[in-house]
């Protein structure tokens, strides 16, 4: 008996798990979708099968790596693009993007095109909102890059559980045992 | 694993499962007495904290069910306390899904019953811990067994693409099984040998002890 709560102890204290959640985490950088399947606070979901799907139509399908990612190219879909990913033992969990964020992409792809190459000061024949258009491409793309972590964050800290959540529901439970109790005695 | 989220079964099997399940429950509430209430509620707080502890393993992740001890303690009361659990994982976390809630519970819940129908009565009526231990053991196989089986069942009849793969199926659910064995045996062994009586569902129900 000791040795089974030793067990079951070590168990509890040697995985940082907590929950069993399947979450998916989808962004979208240069055109190319990639992002990652997780378990809340429970580590990646390696070699679980994915598919992107706009519509009816499949885009891109495979297993996740051993970080449980997945990239594929995409262009812009007709419908907001999902990503499934399926463990095949009954966790499955999606992403969307929407159409949307194809178009703030092709804008800093053709931003970067468009950027100046040289340090030399444009002619002042150079129109000053096509200016202030290509600048605002360029930031829009680094802010793109720069936050992709920061989203995969916060989607998985949104997505964690708290101790006093815990607490309470199993008050809660106690409670609705005594609510049973006090039920069960006025019905005598 | 057991917590299928919304938007993945058909309408049929969500129908079906929570209609088993509210015949279920009812059962279950009019089954229970002041004995089982508390009993219950403790093993649904069991239920509920040991399944927010899970184990990376390959694709999936697994945690503990406790339905073998729950089938064995609680016979038909295990659809309240796993339904009561499922809830506020749903509400409090976002784990399963409220419209899966009813086929969730059917998935967990029912193969409990099952192995402690058929297993409660040889525990019960052993005089042996050892051997209480080995009947609980393979309550929790079964148990488990169920709720894999039903599990992929659910998922099967909703869309044949989300089938489980068996060899996935059993790379996770094999582990579980021998875990739920393991400490399904080590707490009913345990009862058997402080308090016998413990391991009946209600009082009057206690079989009487056979000497081997």
């Amino acid at each position: 008996m000791i040795r089974a709560l030793v067990l079951l102890c070590a168990l509890l204290v040697a995985s940082p798990a907590f929950a069993h959640k399947l979450k998916v985490f989808a962004t979208l950088t240069d055109r190319t979708v990639s992002g990652y399947a997780f378990f809340i606070g429970g580590g990646r979901a390696q070699g679980a099968q994915w598919q992107a799907l706009s519509g009816e139509t499949v885009l891109a399908f495979g297993t996740t790596d051993d970080a449980g990612g997945f990239s594929f190219a995409a262009q812009r879909p007709q419908a907001p693009l999902v990503v499934t990913v399926d463990t095949r033992e009954g966790h499955i969990a999606q992403a969307i993007l929407p159409p949307e964020r194809w178009a703030q992409t092709a804008l800093a792809q053709d931003a970067q095109g468009a950027a100046p190459t040289s340090t030399v000061p444009q002619t002042p024949a150079t129109p000053a909102p096509a200016l202030a258009q290509s600048l605002e491409r360029i930031v829009s793309t680094a802010v793109q890059r720069e936050t992709a972590p920061l989203l995969a964050r916060i989607e998985e800290m949104d997505a964690r559980m708290r101790l006093t959540d815990i607490i309470s529901a199993l008050c809660l439970i106690a409670g609705l045992a005594g609510v049973a109790l006090w039920a069960l005695q006025r019905r005598r | 694993m057991a917590h299928i989220p919304d938007g993945i079964l058909s309408a049929p099997v969500l129908i079906a499962g929570a209609v088993v399940t509210a015949g279920g429950v009812a059962l279950a509430l009019r089954s229970m007495d002041e004995r089982a209430i508390p009993r219950a509620a403790i093993l649904a707080a069991v239920f509920f904290a040991g399944s927010l502890v899970s184990v990376p393993m390959g694709p999936a992740s697994v945690h503990l069910l406790f339905t073998g001890v729950m089938g064995v303690l609680l016979g038909t009361g295990a659809f309240a306390a796993v339904l009561t659990a499922l809830m506020l994982q749903v509400l409090l976390f976002g784990v399963g899904g409220l419209t899966t809630l009813g086929i969730n519970t059917l998935n967990i819940a029912l193969p409990a019953v099952v192995a402690g129908a058929i297993f409660g009565p040889l525990i019960r009526s052993t005089a042996r811990p050892s051997r209480a231990s080995g009947y609980a053991a393979c309550a929790a196989v079964l148990a488990v067994a169920g709720t894999a089986g039903l599990v992929a069942l659910s998922l099967w009849l909703s869309d044949p693409a989300y089938t489980p793969a068996a060899r996935v199926m059993a790379l996770t659910y094999l582990p579980l099984a021998l875990a739920e064995a393991a400490v399904s045996a080590s707490v009913v062994g345990f009862i058997k040998r402080v308090q016998p009586d413990a391991l009946a569902p209600r009082a009057q129900a206690a079989h009487p002890v056979v000497t081997p």
